[in-house]
């Protein structure tokens, strides 16, 4: 297993928000992760990726058979995840070139071309993030998490507030990411789904507990419909 | 406002309103024993000026007036220049056709530091001729080479109506000295200065800069201030006096270290209506640091515009920034606006970057570059690089 999270509770703000979940990525997967609004999936992905401001109370994660844990981001990043974050902080002063800059130093020359990826000439010289449109933000997260080369690349939301040409354009940049990495993806509408080329599992969180976990195909569909009520139990659901 | 006779003689007035003053505090910051300081010493190595990557390429691109200790060690203006009538000469060989701008924005018994200025009888005086453009940028550099010596210099420029002066001063220490700059600077009406400085003291160095500047109606005067190292203390307070339609814009960038105290700010009065000031501070403070921070907009005539913004980043826990703006109007059509904010680098940021790699010192380098940033308005490319340089070179000691 690529990614391995056992029995993970974790506290944001004095308040249990992960009540024990569990969740295993294989090698070029790719996962779905959904859940109401405020149900932990952010959470979640935070402390996968270790960053600041949440506490892992108990249970433990591990990368590549490694127990990265306790790990600070950069050196979980730096073994091969990256994350795009849905709320990104805006840095004044520090332009995108700037942060590209600092990622191709550590990461090299992107292997492939990703101008038509995504469109960011005119912002390159501006402050990271800061006035950017929805979408913009979208793209260049997208951008600095492929230009991180990762082997597990945590998407929060790709998806929301995307026109359907960017959208196009995400999913394309997520497939090529798919060629080389595993993907756990959040999404609430599913927009993305249709334009990636491979799904194989879903997830569904309620209330910081993984109420259904099992294939892509039958688990989709289900939450699309019906929403998060009564999922739990259904047929092709796992609880983890 | 004082005058001065024809004869490139002192005038007896202000030299003793000089002479009385010697033992008057300034109103803000350490007060310093200026007796300590009274040795004489004549410098030479000007090598901490190279540090700020000033070397004899700059110094002989157009005018240039050097000063170690007391020792001017070179006045050279460019032949293309003094043909235009620019003209660049100690101040005590100019007295006699200065008459009524010396001592006329600043007096000279403001206190000890502005005396000391006075009875040194040193510095550079600057004029640039009516509608003559100066678009290479002058340098004049102060350095001080000698320990425990004061360097007070008055320096008078005087740009005229239509014309044009990029100016750089930069000062620099090797060893720890009271540096006294008393800068005067008239902007004609319609003309365009950009006043660049560039100061990195030795630890020790107390520095009193004092200066004053008038902008006649329609100019326009753009005003950066890099400070990697203050020193032991820093006490400065630029006041100027905006005419109608001109502007003012101001940003500074100060690094404190060590033990060093610093009181700094800029004072802006808007008296021509129309008029705009726009003053940027920023102040980074490290190990054990204290900051005072003054801005001041004051507003005298109808439309005039004013903002303030000043940020302090506080890269220790035992230091201290305290910022005082402070806006006056006396037009209800003036508008005047301040923000100010104190804070560490921001944690979400950090956690941010470190998710794309770096390590925690990576980020927080990277976070107090962007801090340092401040926006260039137009510049001379040799002027743009030195500030950006500075800049970066400031951002690395502060984290170093
Ligand atoms: N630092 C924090 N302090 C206090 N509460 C927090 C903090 N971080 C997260 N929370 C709370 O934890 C809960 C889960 O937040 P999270 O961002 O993980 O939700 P989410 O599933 O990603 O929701 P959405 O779909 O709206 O993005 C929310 O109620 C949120 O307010
Ligand atoms: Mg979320």
């Amino acid at each position: 297993m690529l990614l391995e999270v056992h029995d993970l509770h974790v506290k944001a703000g004095g308040d249990e928000i992960i009540r024990g979940i569990s969740l295993s990525i294989g090698e070029h997967e790719t996962h779905i992760l959904m859940g109401p609004n405020g149900s932990g999936k952010t959470t979640l992905l935070k402390a996968i990726m270790g960053l600041r401001g949440i506490e892992i109370e108990d249970g433990h994660i591990l990368f590549n058979g490694e127990d990265i844990t306790w790990k600070p981001p950069h050196v979980r990043a730096r073994m091969g995840l990256a994350m795009m974050f849905q709320n990104p902080p805006r840095i004044k002063g520090v332009t995108l070139s700037d942060v590209i800059r600092e990622i191709e130093r550590r990461y090299g020359k992107p292997e492939d071309d990703l101008g038509n990826l995504v469109e960011i000439s005119s912002l390159r010289n501006r402050s990271l993030h800061v006035g950017y449109s929805g979408g913009e933000i979208k793209q260049v997260e997208i951008l600095l998490t492929i230009l991180q080369k990762p082997r597990l690349a945590l998407l929060d939301e790709p998806d929301s507030g995307v026109d359907v040409e960017n959208l196009r354009r995400l999913g394309e940049a997520m497939n090529t990411m798919a060629e080389r990495a595993s993907l756990l993806i959040i999404t609430h509408t599913g927009g993305i789904l249709k334009y990636l080329r491979k799904v194989d599992k879903a997830h569904v969180i309620v209330e910081g507990r993984m109420i259904c976990s099992g294939h892509s195909e039958e688990i989709i569909p289900l939450v699309l419909e019906n929403g998060f009520d009564g999922i739990s139990g259904r047929e092709g659901c796992a609880t983890g | 406002m004082a005058s001065v006779g024809g004869k490139d003689v002192r005038p007896a007035d202000i030299r003793g309103r000089a002479l009385r003053a010697l033992g008057k505090r300034s109103t803000y910051g350490v007060d310093v024993d200026v007796a300590k300081y009274l040795g004489v010493s004549k410098g030479k190595s000007t090598d901490s000026l190279t540090k700020l990557g000033i070397g004899r390429r700059e110094l002989f691109s157009s005018a240039s007036y050097v000063q170690a200790d007391e020792a001017v060690l070179q006045t050279f203006v460019a032949e293309s220049l003094r043909s235009l009538g620019v003209t660049m000469m100690p101040l005590h060989e100019a007295l006699g056709r200065i008459g009524r701008y010396y001592w006329g924005l600043i007096d000279v018994d403001e206190d000890k530091y502005t005396a000391l200025a006075e009875l040194s009888g040193q510095g550079v005086y600057i004029k640039i001729p009516r509608d003559v453009h100066v678009k290479a940028p002058i340098y004049t550099c102060f350095v001080i080479s000698t320990a425990g010596i004061a360097q007070p210099v008055h320096n008078l420029v005087v740009v005229e109506d239509g014309a044009e002066l990029n100016l750089v001063t930069a000062c620099s220490s090797s060893a720890a000295g009271l540096h006294v700059g008393v800068t005067e600077l008239y902007v004609g009406a319609g003309a365009k200065v950009t006043y660049t400085m560039i100061h990195n003291w030795a630890e020790g160095t107390h520095s009193r800069p004092r200066t004053g500047a008038r902008l006649a109606d329609g100019s326009r005067l753009d005003m950066y201030y890099v400070n990697l190292n203050p020193g032991a203390s820093l006490q400065t307070m630029p006041t100027v006096e905006i005419g109608a339609r001109s502007s003012f814009y101001s940003a500074s960038v100060l690094l404190a270290s060590g033990s060093s105290s610093l009181d700094v700010g800029t004072s802006a009065m808007v008296s021509g209506e129309g008029g705009r000031a726009e003053i940027i501070s920023k102040i980074i403070a490290r190990d054990t640091s204290d900051v005072v921070s003054r801005t001041e907009i004051l507003a005298r005539a109808p439309g005039t515009r004013g903002h303030t913004e000043c940020s302090g980043l506080m890269l220790s826990d035992d230091a201290s920034i305290r910022t005082i703006p402070a806006l006056e109007s006396r037009s209800p059509t003036a508008e005047l606006s301040h923000e100010a904010a104190i804070g560490r680098v921001d944690e979400e940021a950090i956690s941010y970057l470190m998710a794309r790699g770096l390590s925690e010192d990576e980020a927080i380098a990277l976070l107090v570059r962007g801090f340092a940033i401040i926006e260039l308005g137009e510049l001379p490319l040799p002027v743009e690089k030195s500030l950006r340089s500075a800049l970066r070179a400031l951002a690395i000691k502060a984290t170093g």
